[in-house]
């Protein structure tokens, strides 16, 4: 008996596979064969010709591509011709996972950031770009945000209550700085370790971006790994080399400060 | 066939095009509901499930979901499948309906309604997975049909038996899109009528309604992005006509056009549906 999910599979690989545009016009037969496909199933798509499954490629990979192409508007511009071609290989080899399309180019992304890593020929800030790209509309709709203040003042042996829409970004690249710029004008980022707080304002809505300084970066790290602040502090202190003393004491109570005025930070955990 | 709590008459999808003359109160009194996408709003935080509480409270809600793979193979995806629960629990109404077909296999997510094969061993366990649903989401679901450009492998029956197959195996409702029948009679040149004579117009709940466009010289697809034409409104009447009252959603996608002007086509597909209604109430007196 023939597997009843089979042509199913032939489908997806009509859509998916690289080499389908060009295989399914020259050997049909040959294509769906390697699919999986076989007796009647194959001898019915066969005999259907390849040119309603050319046009599901087209239709799928088309909205694929632009709904992630809307999202890394810079990097596809920068990519040029190349971005087809990439988008083509995410299809084969990973393809997205999510249920939600809104998700789909954060699926792209840290698929394509690693592998563009090891490709000298491509610019080396290029998937910090495409990270923080995607970021904006990530944390405008991240599930989380908008939790209940504690109503509990800042405890040393406590970790505090931080809003669910934020989060932490590292990037090699002050990708940042260039935004705003014409996306047909992006330049180059400059070379220098950024690490920057991301969140959503509880009332507006809108994201926020804050360039953090190294150990407000490494506080915040372990703050929002749930460590009680005493033992963020002086973690923070260790990680960048300095010492737990008044003036990075005073320095960290006033960025705590103005993370609570930005509705960030929401208290000491009960 | 009307349940009780249903909304009948015609509707509307919610489409961020459409969503700031909605707020403003330019639909009100002019829709019977507003149908939505529950992966447009469950899972998200932020303005966009702010804005929607508010039209919940508004406008009765119906739900039709997108991505479910009814027909795809694997387990279904436990996180999506209790967000979609919660998200009912809050939202939803008589039913939860998505479509007769795939969206991936293996884990993949494609994000477009692909079709099945229209065999038993298919209808059969498609049924057992619509059954599945509808025990997870703790409510009855109906199987919206899909416009198909091509059969997929070998067909032991045609389209509407198929759907007919499915529907009663699974015990479960029918969203009949009667666009997509115009189109797949179109593109596979068959009679949508005796399409709709196949099928249990008795598990009918719910109507969808919309434009399509050409792909090609053989082929039209349904893109929801055009008018409704005369014949899929004659469809429609000729459904609502044996059916009586039922919610219909007037489907636009692309090429939405500001909300006014879809106000002025749903008043036009109201007159045709209200003189559907009047027909199968004096049938029933006549009967
Ligand atoms: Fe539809």
């Amino acid at each position: 008996m023939t597997d009843p999910l089979a042509p199913l599979r032939a489908l997806q690989g009509a859509l998916c596979a690289r080499d389908a545009a060009s295989a399914l016009r020259t050997d049909l037969r040959g294509f769906l064969s390697r699919q999986g496909l076989e007796g009647a199933d194959l001898e019915a798509m066969v005999e259907a010709g390849p040119t309603r499954l050319l046009a599901y490629r087209t239709m799928v990979q088309g909205r694929l591509r632009r709904t992630i192409k809307a999202y890394i508007p810079r990097v596809a511009h920068l990519l040029g011709n190349r971005y087809a071609q990439e988008f083509c290989t995410y299809m084969e080899v990973r393809a997205p996972r999510t249920h939600y399309l809104r998700d789909v180019p954060a699926e792209f992304v840290a698929w394509a950031r690693e592998r563009w890593a090891t490709m000298p020929d491509l610019p080396a800030y290029l998937g910090d770009l495409a990270r923080y790209e995607i970021l904006r509309d990530e944390v405008a709709n991240a599930p989380g945000g908008g939790e209940p203040e504690t109503g509990q003042a800042l405890a040393l042996d406590r970790p505090l209550r931080i809003d669910g829409s934020a989060q932490l970004q590292k990037f090699a690249y002050a990708v940042h700085e260039v935004a705003g710029t014409p996306i047909d004008q992006t330049p180059e980022p400059p070379a220098r370790a950024t690490t920057l707080l991301v969140y959503r304002n509880r009332k507006t809505h809108r994201v926020h971006f804050v360039d953090l300084t190294p150990r407000a970066g490494a506080l915040m790290r372990r703050l929002l790994a749930g460590e009680p602040v005493q033992v963020a502090l002086a973690g923070a202190a260790s990680d960048t080399g300095g010492q737990l003393n008044d003036e990075f004491l005073a320095a960290m109570v006033h960025f705590l400060t103005d993370l609570s005025e930005r509705g960030v930070v929401l208290g000491a955990e009960p | 066939m009307q349940q009780k709590n249903v909304p009948t008459g015609i509707g509307l999808g919610l489409r961020s095009r459409l969503m700031k003359a909605i707020e403003r109160g330019e639909a009100d009194g002019e829709i019977a509901f507003l149908e939505i996408s529950p992966e447009n709003h469950m899972h998200r935080g932020g303005s966009s499930p702010a804005r929607f509480l508010k039209l919940a409270d508004r406008f009765p809600i119906i739900t039709h979901s997108l991505a479910m793979s009814l027909g795809g193979t694997g387990p279904f995806d436990a996180g999506y499948m209790g967000e979609m629960k919660r998200f009912l629990d809050r939202f939803g109404g008589a039913w939860h309906s998505d479509h007769l077909c795939f969206c991936g296999a293996d884990g993949r997510a494609l994000h477009d309604l692909l079709p099945i094969p229209f065999t038993k061993v298919c209808a059969q366990r498609v049924a057992d997975r619509i059954r599945e649903v509808q025990d997870r989401l703790g409510r009855p679901m109906l199987i919206e049909n899909i416009s198909y450009y091509q059969a997929l492998g070998h067909s032991e029956m045609d389209e509407a038996t198929f759907v007919a197959e499915v529907l009663e195996r699974a015990d479960c409702g029918l969203l009949l899109d009667v666009n997509n029948v115009y189109v797949n009679a179109k593109n596979h040149d068959f009679d949508p009528y005796a399409w709709l004579k196949t099928i249990p117009l008795h598990r009918v709940r719910q109507l969808h309604v919309a434009g399509h466009e050409r792909w090609d010289e053989t082929m039209l697809i349904d893109t929801h992005g055009a008018e409704v034409l005369p014949e899929v409104q004659d469809m429609m009447s000729w459904v609502i006509e044996r059916i009586g009252p039922t919610p219909v959603l007037l489907e636009r996608d692309r090429h939405i056009p500001p909300l006014a002007e879809m106000l002025r086509e749903v008043r036009a597909l109201d007159a045709v549906y209200q003189a559907a209604v009047a027909r199968h109430a004096a049938n029933r007196a006549q009967a």
